[in-house]
């Protein structure tokens, strides 16, 4: 046991804090504490300008493998890496669908030719994904889609509906789980397919949210053509890699928001201060409390990585999205509470205020990416070894 | 960053789970409700965990609340007899009494400490009954102990009067001691409580199915091992943190208590739950762990008392707590 990190992954730390510091000015500067959560669609023009500042020193894809273009940094490094990145409330990363999802995907499932095509162009930023698996009726039960691939000579038309696609109004491309078999058991019938947004037949529309933002869409394929070459894996073989996919999205990504969720954190400090509520004892002991189950997901993160040295995600965290989404919920309405009969009222500006799009933000977390009962399920079954 | 216990401290854990194993079953549980059974201390003693901390020249074996608070899990999952982990967060303060701490290494007799004015579990049978007042210690020099009756059996409980004087060390560190096992037995019973409650699970049967099977069952046991494993890394790093004297030791051990009491609750509570009437019996073996959670959830301080000490290091004032 030695909770002390190296002399080296230290100095890394100070390397990445210090090229933030050094780049997050000008007009860049205007960017600090946006573009997350609640506020991914926000100033995308100057996001997109700062993703080539990160290409131009070479902080994207940090972990990825060197071969793949990448730092091929550790997971504690690449943890490190997020919490800088955290603190130093840099704007929320464009290119995330891309690095964090297709690009590990790419890596365990596609051929020699797809990582060559696709990888490099996510490492410098020129191509933008979305993820299209979530349908109207395939949500938490996603086996069931109904998007059709039909073949037409080498290559395929989807067509049907996706929906919860985020960022999908400015992605470039996008990997989709489609039907090719009606005939073979559900799972089997399903492939991943590469499809660029600019095809004939893809119609995006924005889904207005209760935040009044519109950070993910409904997305409709209408006979739009999907090169065979850009199926991934097997014809039939699409539920393997969108396992695949979904153990990415709850493995080593999350691992490092504890210093975003922080960063809110300190705002409601701040307001309890600022407000008087921070001598209430009852505001007091849930401050405490979301203070030290927050220490808590930190710590978990960092013992969830020992073992994992190799680059393997961490398989721990199937039971993490139930507890950081449970508490993120819990934030939201502190920061309600903390601000009493005042949150009730928007700012002059007429737009939410940070603390009252936290909150509505917040009703999300036990919902997407599995919902805390699906979540449930998933640790009854597979962690407790209880009879389905 | 090593966050696991490396092969020498995992050997020592598994030799202390192996030993309790046979050593404290239920049925010793049982019977210890009629007093303390120093059969089961010694052959503790002998693998050396009351010295784990102590320098190699003074009996001990030169190691931390790291491998401490790791055997302290496993007692908890045993349901352990008597005050161990006051005991254990105590014999590092009697060094300078050889026949004492003799007494202490051998596991002849428990130590007894609460903080001031609380009442002092298992005082009658201890070598020495000490009190803690914020970074004091004292000794109680001819201490009279009014016996209190307890839920838990196990842990008999005194108020103890009588002339007190000073005793060297720092109360502090050896309240934080204290809590932190209490914390970590509080884990090892959660993880006993949750595997009887899987196991029952798996086992009865209604509706021509287990009722493991069920979904409003596993929802409520899946929300248990959530806790129960929130509640594991912050014992080893407010271990860490005394070990290492770190800054954030007092916030470390506060949050591993109020985490372990929480668990401990949700777990119980679960555990009974799904049990049934069956759990409500006193011929199941889940209420002899139930109760010792509830006599230790609020030993040392419950969870509202350690948020409330977290609140003051946090908000940067010191609002609560002022009397430890």
């Amino acid at each position: 046991m030695d909770l002390h990190f190296t002399e080296a992954d230290e100095a890394f730390r100070i390397e990445i804090r210090t090229w933030l510091e050094g780049n997050l000015v000008d007009e860049f500067a205007a960017l600090k504490g946006r573009g997350h959560l609640g506020d991914m669609d926000g100033v995308i023009p100057g996001r997109r300008r700062w993703e080539q500042r990160m290409v131009e020193a070479g902080w994207t894809c940090v972990g990825w493998p060197r071969a793949h273009g990448g730092r091929g940094l550790s997971l504690l490094q690449e943890v490190i890496f997020n919490e800088e990145y955290a603190r130093a409330r840099a704007p929320g990363r464009l290119g995330h669908i891309g690095e964090g999802l297709l690009g590990p995907t790419l890596m365990a499932f596609g051929t020699p030719e797809q990582q060559a095509r696709f990888l490099p162009r996510i490492v410098d930023g020129t191509e933008l994904w979305c993820q299209g698996y979530s349908e109207p009726n395939a949500g938490s039960d996603l086996a069931n889609v109904k998007c059709r691939a039909e073949p037409d000579g080498d290559d395929y038309r989807l067509t049907g509906q996706k929906v919860w696609t985020s960022l999908a109004q400015d992605s470039d491309w996008c990997f989709v789980l489609a039907r090719t078999s009606t005939e073979a058991k559900r799972h089997h019938g399903i492939t991943c397919f590469l499809i660029p947004m600019d095809a004939d037949g893809i119609n995006v529309v924005p889904i207005k949210q209760i935040t009044g933002g519109t950070e993910f869409c409904e997305v409709f394929f209408d006979g739009a053509l999907a090169k065979g070459e850009h199926i991934i894996g097997e014809v039939g073989g699409g539920w393997r890699v969108a396992m695949g996919t979904l153990a990415f999205e709850r493995g080593a990504s999350t691992l490092g928001q504890q210093l975003n969720f922080q960063t809110e954190l300190d705002e409601i400090i701040q307001a309890a201060k600022h407000n008087g509520t921070a001598a209430d004892p009852v505001i007091r002991q849930r401050i405490a409390d979301v203070y030290i189950r927050l220490r808590i997901m930190r710590l978990n993160a960092l013992r969830t990585l020992t073992g994992h040295d190799d680059g393997t995600p961490p398989r721990a965290a199937m039971i993490t999205k139930l507890y950081w989404a449970s508490w993120h919920r819990d934030l939201g309405e502190l920061a309600m509470d903390v601000l009493g009969a005042d949150c009730m009222v928007l700012p002059e500006s007429g737009e939410l205020s940070e603390l009252q799009r936290l909150f509505l933000w917040t009703r999300s977390d036990t919902i997407y990416a599995g919902t805390n009962q699906i979540q449930r399920n998933i640790i009854g079954e597979r962690a407790l070894g209880l009879p389905r | 960053m090593h966050f696991a216990l490396n092969e020498d401290q995992a050997m020592l854990r598994d030799a202390v789970a192996d030993t309790l194993q046979d050593a404290c079953t239920a049925d010793v549980l049982r019977a210890a409700w009629t007093g303390t059974n120093p059969a089961l201390w010694r052959p503790l003693a002998e693998l050396g965990i009351f010295g784990l901390s102590l320098s190699e020249n003074r009996g001990g074996m030169g190691l931390s609340e790291v491998e401490e608070s790791a055997v302290a899990v496993e007692m908890g999952r045993v349901g352990f007899p008597g005050p161990f982990a006051e005991t254990l967060a105590a014999v590092p303060f009697i060094t300078h009494q050889s026949a004492l701490l003799e007494s202490g290494l051998a596991g002849d007799q428990p130590l007894a400490v609460a903080v001031e004015g609380h009442p002092i579990a298992n005082a009658r049978e201890a070598a020495r009954v000490f009190q803690t007042h914020g970074s004091e210690i004292a000794v109680f020099t001819d201490p009279t102990c009014t016996d209190l009756p307890s839920v838990d059996p196990t842990r008999a409980l005194c108020l103890v009067t009588g002339d007190v004087r000073s005793w060297p060390g720092d109360g502090q560190r050896l309240r934080q001691r204290a809590t932190l096992f209490t914390a970590a037995m509080l884990v090892g019973l959660s993880h006993r409580m949750l595997d009887l409650a899987v196991a029952y699970a798996k086992e009865r049967r209604q509706f021509g199915k287990a009722i493991g099977t069920f979904q409003a069952v596993q929802h409520r046991l899946a929300d248990a091992l959530l806790a129960l494993r929130f509640a594991e890394a912050p014992i080893q790093r407010a271990a860490f943190s005394l070990a290492t004297q770190a800054d954030s030791a007092d916030i470390d051990v506060s949050t591993a208590k109020a985490m372990a009491s929480e668990a401990a609750d949700t777990v119980a509570r679960a555990a009974l739950q799904v049990h049934g009437a069956n759990g409500y019996t006193f011929e199941f073996d889940l209420h002899l762990f139930h109760k010792r959670v509830i006599a230790l959830q609020r030993a040392w301080g419950d969870a509202r008392w350690h948020r409330a000490n977290v609140a003051g290091h946090l908000l940067l004032d010191s609002k609560e707590n002022t009397h430890a």
